[in-house]
């Protein structure tokens, strides 16, 4: 398990963060996953597939927990802007902020789609939904992207 | 926009560091994960198929719940209701009360209504309510596919009156769905991995693209739930992803739902029931001399099963309480007929189970004895009693290993009050 963790629990956490945009809640949910995942260890025929494994578990998790504690998750990051204003970069990111602002599944396609760089099947497989609506959630958060860093210029 | 996107994930992702070695909290976390699910899976083998009214009747003379509920100590009590669903909810209602306002519904009717509207997500003006006694049954015949089955899709509401509770409260201690048999799977190398609970079972009625819900819910460890197509035999197999450290408290949860996902009939519990243990605490005590009216119903159980008399054996049966089958049955001396034409020897496996030693759980006397105790406290004699329950054709050894590894015993049992009530026989598969 602890070589297991090594290898793979990094990306996991790096994954982890760009759904979630909240690294205290990436490593919590990584560890999840972790947690789940064991016992299941001895089973898993292809390791190569841990990886695949892992990430639609941590995917999984982090719908369960947006649906679950959105009013706690916005709780914790209103607290966490006021006691740690942008440690991450010097200057705010726009596109990271609208992106934090997409709704939790478009959010998880785009990373999917342009950090995993997963196929559009490969997609659809991770979110348990129709290639269909993969396409929809990609193309609908690209838009809102553009729109608001265009109204952001603007203004 | 994209080129730029990339770079910006790649960017905000190298600005997540994460320590490569395994914290041992996780590691911690993890293997009690494992016993947990082990747990769970034994307590909701036994806890869903156990008599939900005997469990009704035990938890309350467990938990002595007072009409004013005292926080001083609230871990330390179990709470078995699944609506209220929670202490505080329950305690809200009975602030009101002692403040001498009579919030609406408290009654078991009013009760039941509320849960079809809040936990079945029913209309309100679609709910139909029937009465008996303590239990209640809610359909919702505005629903097509509930419309389509014959008398309606009905889920039973098993209630108790709050002790002490002037005027009555009432509280759903658990519901179960006439139409849906379910039993648990695993956990196994097939099925059943570690952290995951499977149930198969099959619907009475096939609503058109029907599904099972199944879902766990812990106050502690927070909400899962899976959902699972009907095949059209109506038969199922639904999984879910558990959250870690469950407990005693945790509710389990099968729905079917229609096609528009919308609820016809829900089972549910909390798993920890006297009879499942589930990790609750039990004073288990060998009975070398039983009380006379347990002894007394003991011997009539015994002397209708040798003599093949179903009417005796009906007479036996209590009109305010008594489990034999987990849904779908509503004659337990016909259901036994039924098992027996099946192959089953009904009448042999009681003759069986009342020939060797009890255990006193709480107020009940349970026969046999491994069924009061979890695996790892089960003596020479519970081993030897399992031993007679195989010999006897009760258990195959298969079954014995499964009750060993999954901690619990879920095979035949059956339970009498100690004032000479039979309150169950009833098998967990």
């Amino acid at each position: 398990m602890g070589e297991l963790y090594a290898a793979h629990a990094p990306d996991a956490a790096r994954l982890a963060y760009l759904l979630t945009g909240d690294r205290t809640l990436a490593e919590d949910l990584v560890q999840e996953a972790f947690v789940r995942m064991f016992g299941r260890f001895r089973d898993l025929r292809d390791p190569g597939a841990f990886r695949a494994y892992l990430r639609t578990t941590l995917v999984n998790l982090t719908r369960s927990h947006f649906r679950r504690r959105r009013v706690e998750r916005a709780y914790l990051e209103r607290e966490r802007h006021r006691m740690e204003p942008h440690v991450e970069s010097a200057e705010p990111d726009e596109m990271w902020e609208i992106l934090q602002r997409l709704r939790p599944r478009q959010r998880a396609a785009i990373v999917l789609r342009y950090y995993e760089d997963l196929s559009e099947a490969q997609t659809a497989d991770v979110l348990r939904c129709p290639v269909g609506t993969v396409k929809s959630l990609v193309s609908r958060g690209l838009a809102q992207l553009r729109a608001e860093m265009t109204r952001g210029e603007v203004t | 926009v994209n080129p730029d996107l990339r770079t910006l994930l790649e960017r905000k992702a190298d600005e997540m560091r994460l320590d490569a070695s395994i914290p041992d909290r996780v590691v911690r976390r993890a293997r009690r994960r494992r016993v947990s699910t082990a747990l769970v899976a034994g307590a909701v083998a036994a806890g869903l198929v156990a008599g939900v009214v005997v469990s009704a009747r035990l938890l309350l003379e467990e938990t002595r719940m007072a009409p004013r509920v005292r926080p001083a100590n609230p871990t330390a009590r179990f709470y078995p209701f699944i609506y209220p669903a929670t202490r505080e909810e329950l305690e809200t209602t009975q602030d009101q009360v002692s403040r001498g306002s009579v919030p609406m519904w408290t009654e078991a009717e009013g009760v039941a209504h509320l849960f079809a509207v809040n936990v079945l997500g029913w209309d309100p003006e679609d709910v139909a309510v029937e009465v008996a006694g303590d239990t209640v049954v809610v359909r919702n015949p505005a629903l097509p596919q509930a419309a389509r089955f014959e008398g309606g899709l009905g889920t039973t509401l098993h209630l108790v009156r709050v002790p002490g509770s002037d005027p009555p409260i009432y509280a759903v201690v658990a519901a179960v769905a006439e139409v849906i048999e379910a039993e648990p799977v695993g956990p196994d190398a097939e099925l059943g991995a570690d952290g995951t609970l499977s149930f198969r079972g099959r619907v009475a009625f096939v609503p058109e693209e029907a599904m099972v819900a199944l879902s766990v819910e812990d106050a502690q460890a927070g909400r899962a739930e899976a959902l699972s197509a009907v095949r059209p035999d109506g038969t199922f197999l639904v999984q879910v992803e558990a959250p870690a450290e469950l407990g005693p408290d945790t509710r389990v949860s099968i729905a079917l739902l229609d096609g528009a996902r919308r609820t016809l009939a829900l089972t549910s519990s909390r798993i920890s029931t006297p009879v499942a243990g589930g990790g609750q605490s039990r004073t288990s005590e060998a009975t070398q001399a039983l009380p006379a009216p347990v002894a007394e119903t003991r011997e009539a159980i015994l002397a209708a099963a040798a003599a093949g008399d179903w009417d005796a054996l009906r007479d036996l049966i209590p009109g305010d309480g008594f489990t034999y089958s987990f849904g779908g049955q509503t004659d337990p001396v016909a259901y036994w007929q039924r098992l027996e034409e099946e192959g089953t020897d009904v009448r042999g496996i009681l003759r069986a189970l009342f020939s060797v030693t009890a255990v006193r759980d709480r107020g009940m006397w349970v026969w046999p004895a491994p069924a009061g105790k979890q695996s790892s406290e089960w003596t020479e004699e519970d081993e030897a009693i399992l031993g007679e329950l195989v010999a006897e054709g009760v258990l195959t050894p298969q079954e014995r290993r499964d009750f060993l590894r999954s901690g619990f015993y879920y095979g035949w049992r059956a339970g009498i009050e100690r004032d000479g009530t039979w309150r169950f026989f009833v098998a967990g598969d």
